[in-house]
């Protein structure tokens, strides 16, 4: 039977995986400190909050876990709940129907004496109620917690210590009975409050360094291998990277991919014929990004640079390198 | 009693910890002492103790965000020393396998700790729960102050206390206050259901039908802050800067309350001809125009000032002008408050206290050690504002 201490990180390292239902899981390689805080929440039965930039995988860990525990049945155990800043905490929980109600109330129909037919369960519950019916090893993954309002996660401390709930309506209680893996990802800037946050065991993603920003291109670009500029491209990120100020959208793990898979793509047809013209000038672009005199041009920045300041700054940069 | 307290894994620093500013209970205490005992495993190479890895699980258990790595580090290194009590080393013998661990170096090590293998920390399983993990962090008090230097260092560090709170309130607290006003927007179309009158139609229709819905009025569609800055206010500064970040925060760029205008503007000591926009006084505003436009747009004012309360002393050059501002303020401002950043207790014979005869003021500090104070008397505050609603 899976059990969450046996996660290694091992089954998605190196290439991505399709699901029988067409769904498919990328390549995700997580650090050794990220896989130890896995396990630590697992056995002490507190929520992982993960926190780090956008882009650097905090979604997609859950995911990983999930696969790599259930396989093909991962989605009989996993449950995402996507914040909004408009979610309650009774979304996770339930809601009552109570439109449905009144509109069988208006046709008499006499389903409407039994409030529980109206209950609808909330992801929480769902996960729960999973765990109760003895099912093991489930993760709930509550994504972005810090877009809803700023008592939102204070709402929840009752449901995350206890793990269980109360349906007011039917004076039914859910518990989930043994321990359930809870993700919870919040993006850096935001302030969580305290009662909240003890009761969560912390992990901050860092931006991964050199070696695993290879490792974790060449796993989603396998073509890429064989690339004599690989590393150059590699460089002028990390450049790049580094000259864009903290407070800016400075380009993340996901743009890195994004940017390497655009190279790869481009770099596999650049040699075809009958190229478009619009296939035409990206090549070139690749191919300007190759010449040995190139000071600091890189091929397709758009993706890298998102905010219209840093654009200036590159475009200001390559103005008087020329 | 003491042994038996340094017996407890990281207590020494547990409590540095929380004397230091962070914020650990002893729930937080118990989940560490649940991952010792559940057998955590430490995924260092050879899969033994090690501090590093000691120090990764009470950062994961312990640091949240926001707060300091460094300092944590800082205090976890300080009072970790690892070494045994020569009592329980001689106990634990017997369980014990050789290991290739070395102990942690520390400047403070007492030279008669025997330095054997038995020195071990190894983290035992469920089945030898009485054995388990026994770090003695020494370093009690009484140890350190037998040498000098160090004695004065750590004199000097209890003597100071490192914090983020430097205001008695937080920046939290203020966003929570101020989120806590309701805003209505100025349409014709209400989108508030009136559920009395809806229950009445429903119960007269037999039928659910169409809810009907409350005529509305906006209440407010202007918020106003007025910082007095320089000179006396300049230390509390950043606590305007607070108010101002709730303040934008609660008012601009949210889809359900743009209708409301939201405006800072600066004076020093005594609002007078002028207004500014800036910190540094440059851009100004005529103060007949601000309270123009404070009368047009059914305004809340919001006054954040000592009122002469800081330096102390009782000014006329000071009051009466004060005093004319508010009554020219009162005729135009739907509701006016004004938020003082020093106690009660110091308005007192100062010409805070006359002027808080004439206009709501609260105070932002509390001077008991509870420091709740300052966050209910801004929820105070907050219900003046809400007063006529």
């Amino acid at each position: 039977m899976a059990n969450i201490l046996n996660y290694t990180g091992e089954s998605l390292k190196e290439k991505k995986i399709r699901l029988k239902n067409g769904k498919i899981i990328d390549v995700y390689i997580p650090s050794p400190e990220l896989i130890k805080a896995v396990h630590l929440a697992f056995q002490v039965n507190r929520p992982l909050l993960i926190m780090g930039e956008p882009g650097c995988g905090k979604t997609r860990l859950a995911e990983a876990v999930a696969y790599e525990l259930h396989g093909e049945k991962m989605y009989d155990h996993f449950f995402t709940w996507n914040i909004k800043s408009t979610t309650k905490s009774q979304d996770g929980v339930y809601q009552v129907d109570t439109l449905q109600r009144m509109y069988d109330a208006n046709i008499k129909d006499d389903k409407v004496n039994d409030i529980s037919k109206y209950i609808r369960y909330g992801k929480l519950a769902d996960a729960f109620m999973k765990e109760a019916n003895g099912d093991k090893s489930n993760i709930l993954l509550i994504d972005e917690i810090d877009k809803a309002d700023i008592d939102f996660p204070n709402d929840l401390l009752l449901e995350l210590d206890e793990k269980e709930f109360e349906v007011k309506e039917t004076g039914e209680t859910i518990e989930a009975t043994s321990n359930l893996l809870i993700f919870i990802t919040s993006n850096e800037e935001k302030e969580l409050p305290p009662a909240f946050l003890r009761r969560c065991l912390f992990h901050f993603v860092d931006f991964p360094d050199e070696e695993q920003l290879e490792d974790i291109v060449l796993a989603r670009c396998e073509a890429l291998k064989k690339y004599p500029h690989f590393k150059k491209a590699l460089e002028a990120f990390e450049a790049i990277r580094n000259n864009i100020d903290k407070n800016d959208k400075r380009p993340s793990t996901s743009e890195l991919i994004d940017w390497f898979q655009m190279i790869e793509y481009y770099n596999s047809i650049r040699s075809n014929k009958n190229l478009t013209k619009q296939e035409k000038d990206l090549i070139e672009e690749l191919e300007k990004f190759e010449e040995i005199d190139n000071k600091g041009m890189i091929p397709y920045s758009q993706i890298l640079l998102k905010t219209a300041e840093s654009r200036n700054k590159y475009q200001q940069n390559e103005q008087s390198e020329k | 009693m003491n042994n038996q307290k340094n017996n407890l894994p990281l207590y020494a620093t547990f409590n540095s910890l929380k004397k230091n500013g962070f914020d650990l209970g002893i729930e937080e205490y118990y989940v560490l002492i649940d991952a010792l005992h559940t057998g955590f495993r430490f995924y260092n190479t050879e899969s033994h103790f090690s501090k590093q890895n000691l120090l990764w699980l009470a950062k994961t258990v312990w640091l949240k965000p926001n707060q300091s790595k460094y300092e944590f580090e800082k205090i976890f290194h300080d009072t970790f020393d690892g070494i045994n009590k020569p009592s329980e080393t001689k106990e634990k013998e017997e369980n014990k396998t050789p290991t290739k661990n070395e102990p942690p170096k520390n400047s403070l090590e007492k030279e008669n700790e025997p330095k054997e293998d038995n020195q071990k920390t190894e983290i035992q399983t469920n089945d030898r729960k009485e054995h388990l993990i026994k770090f003695i962090l020494g370093n009690t008090d009484e140890n350190s102050e037998k040498s000098g230097f160090d004695s004065d260092k750590k004199r000097l560090k209890r003597n100071f206390l490192f914090t983020e709170n430097y205001f008695d309130i937080s920046q939290r607290q203020i966003k929570q206050n101020f989120r806590s006003l309701p805003i209505f927007q100025p349409s014709s179309t209400s989108n508030e259901i009136d559920i009395e009158e809806t229950l009445h139609h429903w119960a007269k229709k037999d039928f659910f039908e169409k809810p009907i819905f409350k005529r509305k009025e906006s209440l407010y569609n202007n918020v106003v802050l007025l910082t007095d800055n320089k000179g006396s206010m300049l230390s509390f500064e950043l606590l305007g800067d607070m108010l101002n970040t709730a303040l934008s925060e609660s008012f601009n760029g949210k889809i359900d309350r743009i209708s409301v205008d939201y405006g800072q503007y600066f004076f020093y000591n005594v609002p007078q001809k002028y207004f500014y926009e800036d910190k540094i006084h440059i851009k100004h505003t005529k103060t007949y125009e601000l309270l123009d436009k404070i009368k047009r747009k059914k305004s809340l004012v919001v006054i954040y000032s000592d009122a002469g309360a800081a330096r102390g002393g009782n000014s006329d050059g000071r009051f009466k002008p004060t005093l004319r501002f508010l009554l020219h303020l009162k005729k135009v401002a739907h509701q006016i408050v004004w938020l003082n950043p020093l106690p009660k207790e110091r308005w007192n014979k100062t010409t805070a206290k006359r002027i808080s005869r004439f206009v709501e003021m609260y105070s932002l500090a509390d001077s008991t050690e509870y420091k709740e104070k300052a966050n209910r008397n801004l929820q105070k505050a907050i219900h003046t504002l809400k007063g006529k609603m």
